[in-house]
């Protein structure tokens, strides 16, 4: 899985400043961070699936285990699902 | 003294097909909710008021939808036809060079600010002629930093 487009993180961005909206930054911030979390996922991937149990690691697919991440970190958040 | 020529209302907006700003309600109030990376425009429809010499300046009134302080920039244009005019409305436009200005949003979320723009590029408007105002939220500018929509609950077009 590979590492967003610049446009594709400038659609996220985007979509974040609308939806939810961030004063106390400013929108080169917020895009900074986008950046920065893309960059991290893409360091990372490899092992987050290393630390994944048998046999989800295996048997799951990528999409499968992306929302799992996703989730949970939504979870750890605060945000229901 | 100053006169307040017009007071230029969110519902009476009206807008080109796409990349306009939402006419939505904030506590009962309509606002126009201009995005923060997308260029947005709309327009209103006025005549030019007998009387009318002096200069011209629009008042926006505006808020955050987030807390936090933090640039916001707008471009004012004004297009002035005069009956008679050699202007096919039917295929063109003829706005003036825009007029752009600048202002923070107010820390608390809520709380309204405004900024003035003079309108030195008028279009030449005098009175009687049939004039359209066009609102941006310029995004582009490096003074737009606010990472949040604006919303604009007037504007205000007076003459000096």
């Amino acid at each position: 899985m590979a590492a967003l487009s610049t446009q594709q993180r400038g659609e996220i961005h985007a979509f974040l400043c609308r939806r939810f909206g961030y004063g106390v930054v400013t929108k080169a911030d917020v895009q900074a961070v986008v950046d920065a979390t893309d960059s991290w996922q893409d360091a990372n991937a490899t092992a987050f699936n290393t630390a994944l149990p048998e046999p989800g690691k295996t048997a799951l697919t990528l999409t499968q285990k992306t929302i799992i991440f996703c989730y949970v970190a939504l979870k750890r958040a605060g945000i229901e699902v | 003294m100053a006169t307040t020529r017009f007071a230029l209302t969110p519902e009476s907006a009206h807008f080109p097909s796409t990349n306009f700003p939402a006419l939505s309600t904030v506590n009962a109030r309509p606002v126009l909710a201009f995005d923060t990376t997308a260029s947005e425009t709309c327009y209103w429809t006025v005549v030019a008021p007998q009387g009318l010499t002096g200069a011209l300046s629009a008042i926006i009134h505006f808020f955050g939808n987030a807390a936090g302080t933090a640039g916001v920039a707008f471009d004012v244009a004004v297009e002035a036809i005069t009956p008679g005019d050699a202007m096919d409305l039917d295929s063109a436009t003829s706005f003036d060079t825009v007029n752009g200005g600048n202002a923070p949003t107010l820390t608390t979320q809520g709380h309204q600010t405004s900024v003035s723009i003079a309108l030195t590029n008028a279009d030449s408007v005098a009175a009687g002629d049939y004039v359209r105002i066009s609102l941006a939220r310029d995004v582009a500018d490096a003074n737009d930093t606010f990472a949040a929509d604006a919303y604009v609950t007037l504007v205000e077009i007076r003459e000096a």
